[in-house]
């Protein structure tokens, strides 16, 4: 074999070793590396090569450019690279519905970069519930009323969102006693209210006549009120 | 290496933060005010009240000073968080962070570094607390996303006293028409205490409140109304609160149908309270005073009142609801009254006795998924002079509901009343004739002495997909004795009533009712619309 056709072979050779290098470390590439991660989140600070959360958890930045318009409480989504653990996109248009979305309550902690001893763990910090930390949840305030509340009044409840407006939000009757009402509100926050026909003069009371202090329902998920009116201002 | 790096940076900021240790603010003792300046802020009153704040902003809390790119003040929970550039100064040292957050009621402090690695450290409010590195307390960072909203009163300079208003120096503030509208400053209260929002203003049809001043306890404020058939006035209200203790509302209103009104009322103690209502409108002032008395099971009340000359006292002890389980409710009430009418025939003073019972049997299941209940509600009152008068009410309702936003309300109503004179029946009810509205006379009422009976079937639907939303239509049918044409109530009604609440703003309510066969007419539309907070 001349010395020519033996150079050529030994060409052809590694240039075959190197696609077949080059294929298998593609598929394992493709085969092995994990989905990335689709993360919902209020944004705390952007800084130092890192997102924030409002959760107190800290994500890297990888090669992508933070949009203008991203401030405190600003609800963004993130994609996270499993591999490199960090952000690679920030998505403001929330509308469209992303299969698979986390809330940033739920980030695993491989990909929170943050001092050791500041670590966030589920047992220890935030209680992990689907769509607790953002977003809207429904929460269902259900009430029996005395029994001399007359047939024709409506309920309502005044909150503390209207300085409790004795007709903020008339509620739904469900028989001659019993109303109810569904609200959205934000996952978390508190709301106080109180009962009333309509009327500061016909607002509630406790059953010994003294002024009400405001109910309290923490939003969560599904949460539902069952309370009772001891009595009327006007109606005992 | 990384670990040990990481260890030094946390190291160097709890060394930082605990030299601010002495800048917090005092433990448990909210400051007087917050006065917060920044290029933009706002007031968003969602199911979260918050103040935002953003661009150059700069933060005074008691002796601390906060700048920052952003703030958010949340005016429940008294929390404050700040982002991006921030500064924290105390009389003795200044620490730099990313974020902050600060319980003012507490003086919990949680400071955010996003160096070289994030590190987060808390201070908790204690006077000879250390520093924390760790966790954030849970949902300390927490704030409301506020993006894409329109605020209530917006303006550069906002001060804000905690847990009773906040003031926007100058100020643009949204109108319910949608638009903002300037003013040199604008009080908002967002009162803890629902008995800020006790009203002794008149009623109107619009009243738009602009606060002068506030503090955690009071409340000044001055009401721009509009009366239907009296047209813009002015109003001027005060308030005085004391937790759930007491409070006292006095206001005084200009214009056609102006007032004069104070509400007030005081736990006296534990099983007493006393309340007033008086009031000066049109040339006529009315008084009523009560004193209530819980007892175990029962309440007593003390009632005074006078009005225009006429006078009028109540003794009356009520039972409270007593259920026998799975058969029926009562409750029973006494009354004894004196009566002063100047003039009034045939007696100026008159004695009376009341009695009531009250009986409601308890929501049973009944087939097709309805709920079925009933009440029975009957008075009789003696009067010393020659006179009887009592009714009785029966209800029931059937209620079903369809689907979640669906609900379907059946009632029937019998009242019945009766003016008993003995002998001078005939007195105070003359056998008479009525001529109607159309020329034509009406015989019917010639058999009226006094006892009435009035019969009301109705059937409402409910659709209420959420709270922002809820229709009503109601188709009623009443059959009085005595009824004729045009008087009493009509023989046939249809109505619908929608009510919206626009996001973050009123509810719109607006409805329509029409009266068929009566006073004439075939049909009678009418309209009503209302605008509530």
């Amino acid at each position: 074999m001349k010395r020519g056709t033996l150079t050529w072979v030994a060409r052809a050779a590694l240039v075959a070793v190197i696609a077949v290098c080059a294929c298998m470390a593609r598929a394992a590439a493709d085969g092995g590396s994990p989905a990335p991660l689709i993360v919902r989140g209020q944004v705390l600070a952007v800084g130092g090569g890192f997102l924030a959360f409002t959760t107190g958890d800290a994500v890297r930045l990888g090669d992508v450019k933070v949009p203008p318009g991203i401030g405190l409480g600003r609800t963004v989504r993130v994609t996270i690279d499993r591999q490199t653990h960090t952000v690679t996109a920030i998505d403001l248009d929330l509308n469209r519905p992303v299969p698979g979305e986390i809330d940033a309550s739920e980030l695993p902690r491989d990909d929170v970069s943050v001092d050791p001893r500041s670590a966030q763990t589920p047992a220890a910090g935030h209680e992990v519930v689907a769509g607790a930390s953002t977003g809207l949840v429904t929460v269902t305030i259900d009430v029996h009323v005395p029994d001399v509340t007359p047939p024709s009044d409506d309920v309502y409840i005044a909150t503390d969102r209207t300085n409790y407006s004795a007709a903020e939000l008339r509620m739904n009757r469900v028989d001659a006693l019993d109303w109810t009402v569904t609200l959205p509100l934000p996952a978390g926050s508190a709301l106080r209210y109180e009962f009333t026909r309509g009327s500061q003069a016909s607002i509630e009371r406790m059953r010994d006549g003294t002024l009400v202090t405001p109910r309290e329902l923490t939003a969560a998920t599904g949460a539902v009120a069952n309370d009772t009116v001891a009595r009327w201002a006007d109606k005992f | 290496m990384r670990r040990v790096a990481a260890a030094a940076v946390a190291a160097a900021v709890a060394l930082a933060a605990f030299a601010t240790l002495a800048a917090r603010p005092a433990r448990a003792a909210l400051p007087s005010r917050i006065d917060i300046r920044a290029q933009k802020a706002g007031l968003f009153t969602g199911p979260t009240a918050v103040v935002a704040a953003d661009g150059a902003v700069r933060a005074r809390v008691g002796t601390l000073t906060v700048r920052a790119d952003a703030l958010r003040y949340d005016l429940a929970k008294n929390r404050l968080v700040a982002s991006g550039n921030v500064e924290i100064a105390g009389p003795h040292a200044t620490l730099r962070a990313d974020a902050y957050a600060l319980d003012v009621a507490t003086g919990d402090a949680t400071i955010l570094q996003l160096g070289a690695l994030p590190t987060t450290l808390t201070i908790h409010g204690g006077g000879d607390a250390e520093p924390v590195v760790g966790p954030p307390p849970p949902r300390a960072f927490d704030v409301a996303d506020v993006h894409g909203q329109r605020p209530y009163v917006s303006g550069p300079h906002v001060v804000v006293v905690p847990n009773a208003t906040v003031r926007f120096t100058p100020a643009r503030v949204l109108t319910d028409l949608g638009r903002a509208v300037p003013a040199p400053t604008y009080l908002y209260d967002f009162a803890t205490s629902p008995s800020f929002a006790q009203q002794s203003l008149p009623g109107s049809t619009f009243d738009q409140p602009y606060a002068l001043f506030g503090t955690p306890n009071s409340l000044a404020a001055a009401h721009l109304r509009y009366v239907q058939g009296a047209g813009l006035g002015l109003g001027l209200d005060e308030h005085l609160v004391n937790g759930t203790r007491s409070y006292v509302v006095a206001s005084a209103a200009t214009g056609a149908g102006g007032a004069l009104n104070v509400v007030a009322f005081e736990q006296i103690s534990r099983s007493m309270s006393q309340q007033v209502f008086a009031s000066r409108q049109d040339g006529v002032t009315g008084a009523e005073y009560q004193l209530l008395h819980n007892e175990y099971a029962s309440v007593t009340s003390l009632t005074l009142q006078q009005v225009a000359g006429y006078q009028a006292a109540d003794l009356r002890i009520s039972s409270l609801s007593h259920a026998i389980p799975h058969f029926i409710s009562y409750k029973f009430s006494a009354d004894v009254g004196l009566d002063r009418a100047p003039g009034m025939l045939p007696f100026s003073t008159d004695t009376r006795t009341s009695l009531e019972g009250l009986f409601t049997t308890p929501t049973i299941r009944v087939p097709l998924g309805t709920t079925l209940s009933s009440s029975l509600d009957m008075t009789t009152t003696l009067y010393d002079f020659p006179r009887e008068a009592g009714s009785s009410t029966f209800t029931t309702f059937l209620a079903k509901k369809v689907s979640p936003a669906i609900g379907l309300l059946g009632s029937v109503q019998f009242f019945q009343d009766y003016n008993r004179y003995r002998d001078l029946q005939s007195f105070f009810y003359p056998p008479e004739t009525v001529v109607l509205p159309d020329g034509s006379t009406y015989y019917g009422f010639a058999a009226y002495t006094g006892a009435s009976t009035y019969r009301t079937y109705s059937l409402t639907t409910t659709y209420a997909p959420g709270p922002n939303l809820n229709v009503e239509v109601s188709l009623m049918h009443h059959r009085d004795f005595p009824q004729y044409d045009g008087y009493g109530n009509p023989p046939y009604s249809l109505g619908f009533d929608v009510r919206v609440r626009t996001r973050g703003g009123p509810a719109i309510e607006l409805g329509r009712s029409y009266l068929f066969d009566w006073g004439g007419q075939r049909f009678s539309p009418t309209y009503t619309l209302s605008v509530a907070p």
